[in-house]
């Protein structure tokens, strides 16, 4: 059987699936996907619903992703357009969260590798580290 | 089922919460008949649907108490350590169980039969008082814990039932699968390993190669859910036992 990754991207945090787990087919693996966003959301709706789930196949290459506000069953009442913009809202969210994440991410790297930097560069002319 | 074990350093011989602070009298009418006993993880102490005939007091080890679901799942509605008794019902009826008690996390334990520890309760007061405070603590529990998954998320729940573990067994480390810990939560394995790693990204577990070890306790009960307070250590039987004994004492003096 095929192997499924389930990387959660939400909270500007991506946390991957470490294990994965073996389904018979994509449409199982959408299945699962849609029970776990449901399990994870669970009585956090409101907080949960822009977090993305991405399905992986076992070379970690995105199947397809999966909008927590998509199965949301606590807006079941919405009309199917005020649906639709809970929807695209939910999703525009959550990219920008992770754009913000991904430019946080960027920004630590940057500050250790100037960090690194210095610290090199004291070993190398001691005499001129510091202010 | 892969063992599951809680490491600690005890510097204290283990007792259990409920035996230790019975009178001499009492203690006279159970240590014949109690036994100890080391059970392996994975031991079923009682099965549903069947008649249980003995008490374990957890010295060491850690008893989860589960519901069959009818589509094979079970989901844990109580777990008995040091602070309290496991049985079945913890009443003198023979009736069916409709829990099954399972040994969670292996140790050492004193068991003993129903009928013994009843028969000694209807002579002593002692007794018939922890029995009945170690019942009332399972009911407590239940009552809690069904409510907790009707209203919480699945990261707060794991973080209560994960503190709950370390207060019973006194340990800061616990050795459990992913697939055991999601299946008493009724979660998917795939729901616990996110949510397990998202807490370890936030500096509260670490989770590594089916051993969690709980990096910041502060920060982890903040975590919680307050249903993890309200069956705190402060609930457990013989603390309310010793609080209506001081509350007795304040009263006399």
């Amino acid at each position: 059987m095929p192997l499924f990754y389930f990387v959660l991207k939400g909270s500007r945090l991506t946390i991957p699936d470490r294990d994965g787990i073996e389904l018979p087919d994509i449409e199982a693996a959408r299945t699962h996907a849609v029970v776990v966003a449901r399990e994870l959301m669970r009585n956090r709706e409101l907080s949960a619903r822009q977090w993305r789930m991405e399905v992986c196949d076992d070379y970690l290459l995105p199947c397809f992703d999966i909008v927590f506000a998509e199965v949301d069953s606590t807006i079941d009442h919405l009309t199917p357009r005020q649906r639709r913009a809970v929807e695209t809202m939910a999703r525009r969210a959550g990219l920008l969260q992770e754009a913000f994440g991904q430019v946080q991410t960027t920004l630590q790297g940057v500050r250790d590798t100037f960090a690194e930097a210095d610290r090199l560069m004291s070993r190398v002319w001691p005499t001129r580290a510091g202010p | 089922m892969r063992a599951m074990t809680a490491q600690s350093a005890p510097a204290v011989p283990q007792q259990n919460n409920c035996l230790a602070p019975l009178s001499s009298r009492a203690l006279s009418l159970l240590n014949a008949r109690l036994v100890d006993v080391t059970l392996p993880a994975g031991a079923v102490l009682w099965d549903a649907g069947k008649v249980a005939t003995d008490v374990f007091f957890p010295l060491t080890g850690l008893v989860s108490i589960l519901l069959p679901l009818p589509g094979g799942e079970a989901i844990e509605v109580g777990s008995i350590g040091r602070e309290g008794a496991a049985a079945a019902t913890l009443g003198p009826e023979r009736t069916e169980a409709a829990t099954a008690g399972l040994v969670l996390i292996g140790g050492d334990f004193r068991k003993i039969a129903a009928a013994d520890l009843f028969a000694a309760a209807a002579h002593d007061d002692d007794i018939r008082d922890m029995v009945g405070r170690c019942r009332a603590w399972l009911l407590m529990q239940a009552q809690q814990i069904a409510a907790c998954n009707t209203v919480h998320s699945a990261d707060k729940r794991f973080c209560r039932w994960l503190l709950a573990c370390s207060e019973k067994l006194d340990a800061t480390t616990i050795v459990a699968t992913q697939e055991q810990i999601a299946a008493l939560l009724g979660i998917r394995r795939t729901t616990l390993s996110l949510v397990a790693q998202q807490l370890g990204a936030q500096g509260l577990i670490d989770y590594r190669r089916g051993k969690i070890a709980i990096v910041d306790i502060g920060k982890l009960r903040a975590a919680a859910c307050d249903c993890g307070t309200a069956i705190g250590h402060r609930h457990w039987p013989f603390a309310t036992a010793r609080a209506e004994r001081d509350a007795r004492r304040s009263v006399i003096v």
